[in-house]
């Protein structure tokens, strides 16, 4: 009865798409952008750029962003949209402060998650249980947290030795290591400012001298969210909450369960996020997350809800943010590589037939391009806003092939789907 | 040819016997005192009207709800489902007429969830890769595990539903109008894979309300009406005809009109309309026709020849590249919908979903639609509740929408009669002219026949009347005029009183273009 002729000329070629890109194609366009990075900094003289220092400044602002955006995909993975991560991390800062400056560093850890997951566990109760909206709930959460937190800090920190109303005593930085004998030769051939080769040098002697380990775990952390939330059933499970919750409860996968995992994580990972930043800084301040939280998950949407993508967001979003503390000349060199970057997204949208996003990102690289021109420097009110700007750009400009979770941000009841 | 069944199976307990089943909704009964037997390795059809009942009864069965009164036993032995998970463990498997597959996943994701294989802590993909081979070639499936489940089709997504079923060791698989998504290639092909499954031994509980379908594929039917068993036969002992009035309880619509009531008053004129796609190929070429007031002009034609444009050029949702459209002598070619619909231009979309209601919305406000800006609806600038609900209360009585209120959602109600809410709302007004694309597609037989006499009742009343309908039947009785479409142009016109279906079918496919 279903003999391979009946169907003939009725059957339509799935349409082939390009889905799974090689990693040969990732190291090429990292190679291209390095290039590029590096054209600019001979062109400019702006060494800093990609200098070591550079680097490493990047990678400790890019670890806060980099756990927010965690904690971001694990929420979203399941279906609950968390834009309470920022009051989150505002918790673990605070948590981090607390127990850092009496116990130190991997204390400062230890309770910056767990207040963490505090605010997790609230967002849970809220969106999982009692069905509110996700952002409610999370609005909520990020006012809710910055006032606890400063109530708490004026009760405990106000008499400590080193303290004050508004920040904890220090806290003392997490251990870091040096690759010996490397570090040096690479700074070498950095000191030399060669084309391409000194970047390299530049950005290898970044990441193997001084790296906290607070780095070295948060790494581990995106291999291992990735290895769990692809790999494993138990991710499997987690990911079919955000894509299809009433296909997941028909098989016998109990949503709400997972919602509350993944919600909890979240906010331990935000927690992290927080300690981490307190961490590195030396102390717990008021106000010292300054929106990571919400740039965190910006870059957790630039990367398309995976691990990969995530930590490129992050590390671009922390680049950004070491540029614009170090260096205001840097960041005036960053202008042009912004102008060469939105040509570059021009060309490719023009190419993909996205005419008006080609046409505004050329207007806007053109615009970057005569600011470079005719000025010196970006006015310092500026240059603290170039991670804003540089996410605004991103997100608006690249946001077109995005793939989120079919499900995210809907609320979930037990039995509506059938 | 499928096998005989497993000998002796005559002796076997039944696999499935549910005795006295019943359940009450708040304001409905579902179901009462159903009686069902299926014999080990059938196919059982289950048929009946949408809203007859057959879901409730199989949400049943699954363990997705349990019965108020009734027994269910499988395989002989009693049982008491408290979730699909039990219903699982006993060997029944459910293929859900709205697939239950995340898109963002791979077949083999999908197939695994919920008992997963596992190696050490990790998901061993390479035993759950072997498995789903294993099923795909045992009953011909034909599944790749490692595809995206978004790049497949219909037909192709329905056999993944088909082999997570199996995977999970179902032997009773119940599916819930499987064809209903289906083109009839695909219809072929999943009968061949249901013989094939029963082949091999397992029972299969069939849900449909298409007759020829379950004529060709079942080995009993059971007959289901306003929630209770009527009858059960066997397909060699009836005729589709017989079925459905066993389906509906009265003897079957006719689509026929009587005398004709075509006048001289040109309602809608269309010249010249030509409209092309963005890559521009021409997808209306120069359509040109005058439907007169009393006149149901018929358009047949392969879907996807342009009626689908022609329908949206004639609302104002596509703006033609060139011709003209005139309305009771008023040129509207670059009026918007509102200003059309004003003007007495009734919609009957194609895909009610997607254009016709507001699933989320009550009654009452999916009543306002299309007609917010005229009595009864509005007082003013504001919205009248009061109006708009008693006009909605008329269209309930007027068109025996089945509803338990005009407060509920219209998820709540059947496709027919959700379409019937459409209809009566598009004749609301005082139309002069209907567009009525597909206007019984998906509705059971008794919406069909209420939907029709609704169709004549207008056209006795002078509306002038576009039916596009890919029931040929359907075209040939209810139209005055029948002209055919193909590819973008009209070719030919028939006279729907001597035409057959069949030269029909071959003009929609070009080929008896010649015979003239």
């Amino acid at each position: 009865m279903t003999g391979g002729g009946l169907s003939v000329g009725l059957e339509t070629a799935p349409p082939k798409r390009g889905r799974r890109v090689s990693p040969m194609v990732y190291l090429i366009a990292a190679v291209a952008g390095l290039a590029v990075v590096s054209l600019v900094r001979v062109l400019t003289g702006a060494n800093d750029l990609t200098s070591a220092g550079t680097t490493q400044a990047a990678l400790t602002a890019a670890v806060p962003l980099a756990m927010a955006a965690l904690g971001g995909l694990w929420t979203e993975r399941a279906g609950v949209v968390n834009i309470g991560l920022e009051g989150m991390m505002v918790l673990g800062t605070f948590g981090a402060g607390y127990a850092g400056y009496q116990w130190g560093p991997w204390a400062a850890v230890v309770f910056g998650l767990l207040l963490g997951v505090v605010g997790g566990a609230l967002h849970a109760v809220a969106t999982v249980t009692f069905g509110v909206d996700h952002i409610i709930s999370g609005v909520a959460i990020n006012l809710l947290a910055p006032g606890a937190a400063l109530f708490l800090s004026k009760e405990y920190f106000a008499k400590a030795p080193g303290g004050g109303q508004k920040q904890s005593p220090p806290i003392e930085d997490a251990q870091k290591i040096t690759i010996p004998g490397l570090s040096d030769w690479l700074g070498t051939i950095e000191g030399k400012h060669w084309f391409l080769l000194s970047d390299l040098a530049g950005l290898l002697r970044g990441v193997t001298t001084q790296l906290s380990l607070l780095t070295v775990l948060a790494v581990l952390l995106i291999i291992g969210t990735a290895w769990v939330l692809w790999r494993s059933p138990f991710g499997l499970r987690l990911r079919s909450c955000g894509e299809a919750p009433a296909a997941a409860e028909s098989l016998g996968v109990n949503v709400y369960r997972y919602k509350y995992i993944a919600v909890i994580a979240s906010g331990a990972f935000a927690g992290l996020g927080g300690a981490f930043l307190a961490v590195s800084s030396g102390q717990y301040r008021d106000g010292q997350t300054g929106g990571r939280g919400f740039i965190g998950l910006a870059a957790m949407i630039f990367g398309n809800w995976r691990p990969g993508g995530l930590a490129t967001g992050a590390t671009l979003f922390g680049y950004t943010d070491a540029m614009a503390l170090r260096n205001s000349a840097a960041v005036h060199a960053l202008l042009l590589l912004l102008a060469i970057a939105l040509l570059v997204v021009a060309v490719m949208q023009y190419r993909s037939g996205h005419n008006v996003l080609s046409g505004v990102a050329a207007a806007i690289g053109v615009l970057f391009g005569w600011w470079f021109f005719a000025s010196d420097q970006v006015p310092p009110e500026l240059v603290g806003a170039a991670p804003y700007v540089v996410t605004l750009l991103v997100l608006g400009l690249a946001s077109q092939r995005l793939r989120p979770p079919r499900m995210g941000g809907e609320p979930y009841r037990r039995g509506q789907g059938a | 040819m499928s096998t005989e069944p497993p000998a002796g199976s005559t002796t076997l307990a039944p696999a499935v016997q549910l005795s006295g089943i019943t359940k009450r909704f708040p304001g409905v009964v579902a179901n009462s005192d159903v009686d069902i037997t299926v014999r080990a390795g059938t196919v059982h059809a289950l048929v009946g009207e949408n809203g007859a009942g057959k879901s409730t009864l199989m949400k049943i069965l699954y363990g997705m709800q349990p019965p108020d009164e009734g027994t269910i036993a499988i395989d002989g032995v009693p049982t008491a489902f408290a979730s699909p998970a039990d219903a699982i463990r006993a060997g029944i498997g459910m293929v859900h007429q709205h697939f239950m597959l995340a898109d963002n996943l791979t077949v083999l994701e999908n197939v695994v969830l919920g008992s997963e294989p596992r190696k050490g802590l990790g998901l061993d993909f390479t035993a759950a890769r072997a498995r789903i081979r294993e099923i795909s070639d045992a009953y011909g499936l034909d599944i790749e595990p490692d595809r995206l489940v978004d790049d497949l089709g219909v037909g192709e997504r329905q056999r993944v539903e088909i082999l997570k079923v199996l995977y999970r060791g179902a032997r009773i698989l119940i599916l819930d109008e499987p064809t209903a998504v289906l083109v009839p290639q695909e219809v072929d092909e999943l009968f061949g894979n249901l013989r094939e499954l029963k082949a091999e031994g397992l029972t299969i509980l069939f849900i449909s309300h298409k007759l020829d379908e379950v004529l060709s594929v079942a080995d009993d039917i059971t007959v289901i009406r306003r929630g209770t068993t009527v009858a059960s036969v066997s397909p060699a002992d009836v005729t589709a005809r017989k079925l459905a009035e066993l389906m509906v309880g009265s003897a079957l619509p006719v689509p026929e009109l009587r005398e004709s009531t075509v006048t001289a008053t040109e309602v809608l004129t269309v010249t010249g309309l030509t409209v092309t796609s963005a890559d521009g190929r021409p997808v209306l070429d120069d359509i040109s026709f005058t439907i007169h007031a009393g006149e149901v002009l018929g358009i047949a034609g392969v879907e996807g020849n342009g009626q689908a444009e022609l329908v949206e050029a004639l609302m104002g949702i596509r703006t033609p590249n060139a011709g003209t459209i005139t309305l009771a002598g008023r040129d509207i070619t670059r009026d918007s919908t509102r200003h059309r619909r004003e003007a007495g231009m009734g919609y009957i979309p194609e895909d009610r979903h997607r254009q016709g209601v507001l699933l989320e919305a009550t009654l009452w406000e999916n009543r306002v639609l299309g007609h917010q800006t005229r009595p009864p609806n509005v007082r003013g600038p504001l919205l009248d509740r009061r109006g708009a609900k008693a006009d909605t209360e008329r269209i309930v009585a007027e068109y025996d929408v089945r509803t338990p209120s005009i407060d509920v959602n219209a998820a709540a109600l059947s496709g027919g009669n959700q379409q019937k809410l459409i209809v009566g709302r598009e004749m609301s007004g005082d139309p002069v002219v209907l567009i009525a694309s597909h206007p019984t597609r998906g509705v059971d037989v008794g919406a069909q026949a209420a939907i029709w006499d609704h169709i004549r009742r207008a056209r006795a009343d002078r509306l002038a009347v576009l039916l596009i309908s890919a029931d040929l039947d359907e075209l040939i009785g209810m139209s005055d005029t029948l002209a055919v479409i193909l590819r973008g142009r009209l070719v030919a016109e028939h006279d729907p009183a001597t035409v057959t279906p069949e030269q029909l079918g071959s003009a929609m496919t070009g080929a008896g273009r010649e015979e003239g």
